[in-house]
């Protein structure tokens, strides 16, 4: 049980995807314009990676090795094309404004990174566990990201307050290209600085 | 050939049953995505158009509407890949102008734009903004009043160019590029409309919502 | 409607930079980048591919998915077309130009991951182009990638000699300066 619920946690803090392990880059630094859009990028990679981890972890002695790269594809992108109806038909507005990057999580590093590196040679519980923290550190990751953003870029949190909340003049540069940039740039320095003072 | 046998059937076998499931899937969903795209992208510019009518709608009133304008929609074949699908915008319960959508190319992608027609004159009533991907605070302004308004009951013979083009268009200073897109995409729907006329008009008074 | 191609070419590579307005292939933006050798290599490696890669996806799109109407397994249909590319063009290269293997070889099947791939090949299909269209909107995207990719590691070769805070060293450095990147590209926006 121990060592189900460290697969779990360490997906939270020691390997969380962005900031420590430096993959999902694209989604991240498009998607986080507004809290809202992080969170859902978040869930959404979730669950596929959930989905796709349970289900190679359950035919890891089945897949013949040779193929396997392109079993896991094929399996990712069945789940991402469900998680793609799903939300256009329940989700719409979020799946307007994810946009291409729905369709995209299908090439997200960090999904076929943990098929390769933890779900093949792993049971099928362990492999939830790991999918499970790890999706949820990304969403972490995103929805913090975003957040910032939100808030300096257009001084709003329409999730939680839906109003201006920062009285301030907001500094649109943020929600713009560069910003996304160095925004995740300071995000890493931050991090580097809390995980030493941590130590 | 034993293994290499293994493997094509185990990829193929995966790749079968994915498609199965998600074909089932698509069956699903595929009523609730057709519904959405027009309640959520298609519907609010026609409601927009609408309002111009009636002045400003208080939301619960302008929800009223949008669900009204559902069973406004109607599909006319004119031969084309599939039928064409346009709005029916009543005034006092008679119709008054028919809405349809075209697309100009705006500055990233295209920026899709429903223009409402009276019918009598063939004037323009106005427009509503369906979809774009232009540049926050500075192409997205194309859905404000102070740009829209401008179109409100022009005539069906204006110059759709923005004004540096010889056109009557006013531009959103700093956003040449979508104002154009907007004024292209007018241009294309009334090119449209005017070729189609009779069949659309004809198509008014059919029963609501034949959906292809 | 008759198409700009000029201002197809110069929104795609410079206005809507697939790396740095699209976010799109970031993540070998930051791991090739390091120095300029591997990144003109990538960049080569990508022209070729998302070229081919947009042709090909249209070609299936058009008269396999739209003819059984299941254009919503696209996302699946086209991964597995670009999977299946790459591996073909590194045969053919390996067995037919060894030299070009040699040099493009170990990028080539980072790609199938790439998403400027897979995204500009959604894009065609998203913005109803025609096969010529994709032809010139793909090839000008990839040269876009190529540009700041370049660019980035011409930048990048310059942090072994500069001061960088300690917490920002490696890809946070990288980050901050692709920001700053972006924001000269910016500069094009006047253009069109």
């Amino acid at each position: 049980m121990t060592t189900l619920t460290r697969e779990f946690t360490k997906g939270l803090w020691d390997e969380i995807p962005l900031f420590r392990i430096v993959l999902g880059l694209c989604p991240a630094l498009a998607v986080t314009t507004t809290m809202e859009n992080g969170l859902g990028m978040g869930v959404a990679a979730t669950f596929v990676l959930v989905c796709s981890n349970g289900l190679i972890s359950l035919l890891r002695n089945v897949i013949p090795s040779e193929v396997r790269v392109a079993c896991y594809i094929v399996i990712i992108a069945a789940f991402v094309v469900a998680v793609e109806m799903l939300m256009k038909a329940y989700f719409f507005s979020l799946s307007e404004s994810l946009g291409i990057f729905i369709p995209l999580i299908v090439v997200n590093c960090i999904i076929l990174g943990r098929a390769e590196a933890f779900a093949r040679k792993n049971g099928v519980l362990a492999s939830l566990a790991d999918g499970l923290g790890m999706g949820l550190g990304f969403t972490l990751a995103l929805t913090v990201l975003a957040t910032l953003r939100e808030l300096l870029g257009a001084g709003t949190l329409g999730l939680v307050f839906g109003e201006r909340v920062l009285l301030a003049q907001p500094f649109g540069f943020f929600q713009q290209a560069p910003g996304a940039f160095v925004a995740l740039g300071i995000l890493l320095g931050l991090m580097n600085v809390l995980s030493k003072s941590g130590k | 050939m034993k293994s290499y046998l293994q493997m094509v059937l185990s990829l193929s076998l995966i790749a079968v049953l994915s498609g199965l499931a998600l074909g089932g899937l698509n069956e699903l969903t595929f009523e609730q995505i057709q519904i959405n795209i027009l309640k959520f992208k298609k519907i609010p510019a026609v409601a927009d158009i609408y309002e111009i009518l009636t002045g400003e709608l208080s939301s619960e009133e302008r929800m009223a509407v949008e669900e009204g304008l559902l069973s406004e929609k109607r599909y006319v074949d004119l031969g084309l890949n599939e039928p064409s699908l346009f709005f029916v915008v009543r005034k006092d319960g008679a119709p008054f102008a028919v809405a349809l959508e075209d697309y100009g190319q705006g500055f990233a992608g295209n920026l899709g734009v429903m223009v409402g027609f009276e019918i009598e004159t063939g004037n323009l009533v106005g427009i509503g903004i369906t979809t774009m991907s232009e540049t926050p605070g500075v192409g997205t302004r194309v859905k404000e009043k102070a740009f829209v308004t401008q179109f409100m009951g022009m005539s069906k013979d204006a110059v759709l160019k923005v004004k540096k083009d010889g056109g009557e268009v006013d531009a959103l200073s700093g956003a040449t590029v979508s104002s154009r897109a907007v004024a292209q995409a007018m241009d294309n729907a009334r090119a449209f409309y005017t070729e189609h006329r009779e069949a659309i008009l004809d198509a008014v008074n059919e029963t609501p919502g034949g959906s292809s | 409607m008759e198409t700009d191609f000029f201002a197809l070419i110069i929104s795609a590579i410079f206005i809507n930079n697939i790396l740095l307005a699209k976010f799109l292939g970031n993540c070998p933006f930051l791991g090739v980048s390091k120095n300029m050798d591997t990144a003109v290599g990538m960049s080569a490696a990508v022209v070729f591919v998302l070229t081919l890669a947009g042709i090909i996806t249209w070609v299936v799109d058009h008269y396999i998915l739209a003819t059984f109407k299941i254009e919503y397994i696209q996302t699946l249909a086209f991964i597995l077309v670009i999977a299946t590319l790459v591996q073909f063009v590194e045969l053919f290269l390996r067995k037919s130009i060894p030299a070009l293997y040699k040099s493009l070889g170990i990028f080539l099947p980072l790609i199938t991951t790439n998403c400027a791939v897979l995204g500009t090949a959604i894009i065609n299909i998203q913005e109803d182009f025609s096969l010529l269209e994709t032809v010139v909107f793909s090839a000008a995207s990839a040269t876009g990638f190529g540009l700041a990719l370049v660019l980035f590691a011409g930048i990048r070769e310059r942090f072994e000699i500069a001061r960088i805070p300690k917490p920002l060293e490696g890809t946070g450095i990288g980050l901050v300066t692709a920001g700053l990147l972006a924001l000269s590209f910016f500069a094009f926006k006047g253009m069109i």
